[in-house]
């Protein structure tokens, strides 16, 4: 089992991490999703934590936008470099939560971010087999690469 | 499902029509949205035909100069070292300005498309400030023989590093120098200070120029507005720097002050926030109101 202190790597919004080591890949959501994928073959992961929900074509193309990183991993995984199959990767959806009440509802930031994931995937054919989406508090993941076990906390206020 | 009263029909508690008066106020609120929409981008097309014709000038005045000199330079017959030096100087000069003129254009035509990207770096401050002025030394030293003096507070010097976008923030500064070279008289002197304050960064440059007419403070920073601060109006400067000083310090979430006395000078005053990303400012949010920790795995921790 790898260690939190030494094994992990945190992701900041706007970071793919795909990892064929015992790592735990570790973030922290509000409005943001983060998308792990899982193949069961080859016992690998990668994740995702993406900001905004679409890349409106301006400035770089960068997986801070849901599109975009989604597709980045998926393309990441099923590369020649760690040669994942679409019909083996199994992929868990988290986050997308309105975190800042009122203030973020008339853009629904949150619920679009969730959205697009979900959109995205059925595109790609990738089973969801698990998600944890929405509501008004912050998630604090860490996701085992070697496994695909996702551990996850809700952040409540004190 | 229809609810009747008395034989007549209560529209109000039928759903179809509820949706239909519903997306009919949509539909309203949408409407607005694209003639405003429309409105702001007839003004977007038309400041930007004003842009491009300014913008043709900024780069043709300069030009006409370098062509000039370098074509002297080619025909020149002499073998007088000073003259050749001091064409080759005026070349720079005018290459120098030209840079920072075009410079300003790019930076600001992205402000304008809202395309400027942040890139925040951990910057040492007293470093860059220094390199501005050296930088500088092209327009003040030359004919005009200004003195430019730094003054950086002790606390900056001991940690010069700042979290911030480097290249706005020398953008900044150089426009803050060339626009007090510009209003300074000859052999005067300029001052730029810099110290912080908790997470802000302040820079002070003062002139010594005749200062500005209270009633042109206000149209001090309009893109291509010069106010007319030499008696003689003889200044070459291209109407963009001020714009651009509020513009890239708003950017960074900072404010310009503007003090003038008549007669004695202008200092502008830029504070810049220190950067904190969007991360770091939910991660000390979650710290400050939950019982966040992110040390080790917890045993409530939920398992998907």
């Amino acid at each position: 089992v790898p260690n939190l202190k030494t094994d992990s790597i945190f992701l900041y919004g706007g970071n793919i991490v795909v990892n064929c080591e015992k790592k735990i890949l570790r973030t922290v959501l509000g409005s943001c999703v983060a998308v792990c994928l899982y193949d069961p073959e080859k016992a690998l992961g990668g994740m995702n934590h993406y900001l905004l929900p679409l890349w409106n074509g301006e400035g770089l193309p960068t997986p801070k936008f849901g599109n975009i990183a989604i597709e980045q991993l998926v393309e990441l995984m099923t590369s020649s470099r760690y040669g994942c199959r679409h019909c083996d990767l199994q992929a868990k959806i988290f986050g997308g939560a309105s975190i800042m009440g009122d203030r973020s509802a008339g853009h629904n930031v949150s619920q679009r971010n969730v959205n697009i994931a979900f959109n995205a995937l059925a595109k790609t054919g990738i089973e969801i087999i698990n998600s944890d989406v929405g509501g008004n508090q912050a998630r604090q993941l860490h996701f085992y690469t070697h496994s695909g076990d996702v551990y996850m906390k809700r952040v409540t206020k004190g | 499902m229809i609810t009747e009263h008395s034989g007549a029909t209560d529209i109000t508690s039928n759903p179809v029509e509820k949706t239909r008066e519903q997306l009919q106020t949509e539909m309203q609120v949408m409407e607005q949205k694209l003639v405003m929409m429309n409105a702001r981008l007839i003004e977007s097309e038309q400041s930007k035909s004003v842009f491009l014709a300014k913008v043709r000038n900024e780069i043709n005045n300069p030009l006409t100069t370098l062509l000039f000199f370098a074509q002297e330079l080619s025909q020149y017959e002499s073998d007088d070292p000073k003259q050749v030096r001091q064409m080759g100087s005026t070349i720079y000069r005018d290459m120098f300005i030209l840079n920072l003129q075009l410079q300003n254009i790019i930076v600001s035509s992205e402000l304008e498309s809202g395309v400027l990207e942040l890139s925040p770096r951990n910057v040492n401050v007293r470093n860059l400030m220094q390199e501005c002025i050296s930088g500088m030394e092209i327009l003040s030293r030359g004919s005009k023989k200004l003195n430019v003096t730094l003054q950086i507070d002790q606390e900056l010097c001991d940690t010069p590093f700042f979290v911030t976008d480097p290249d706005k923030l020398k953008s900044i500064l150089d426009n803050m120098i060339a626009n007090a070279i510009e209003y300074t008289p000859k052999k005067g002197t300029i001052t730029v200070e810099s110290w912080r304050s908790a997470e802000q960064l302040f820079i002070k440059v003062r002139d010594q120029g005749s200062g500005i007419f209270s009633g042109d403070q206000n149209r001090l920073f309009d893109r291509f507005r010069q106010v007319n601060k030499l008696p003689s109006g003889s200044h070459k400067g291209h109407g963009l720097g001020l714009s651009l000083i509020k513009g890239v310090t708003e950017f960074l979430g900072g404010v310009v002050l503007v003090d003038t006395v008549m007669g004695k000078g202008t200092t502008f005053t830029v504070n810049i926030p220190e950067y904190i990303s969007e991360y770091d400012k939910e991660h000390q949010r979650l710290k400050n109101g939950t019982n966040f920790t992110d040390d080790e795995l917890s045993d409530d921790m939920e398992l998907f």
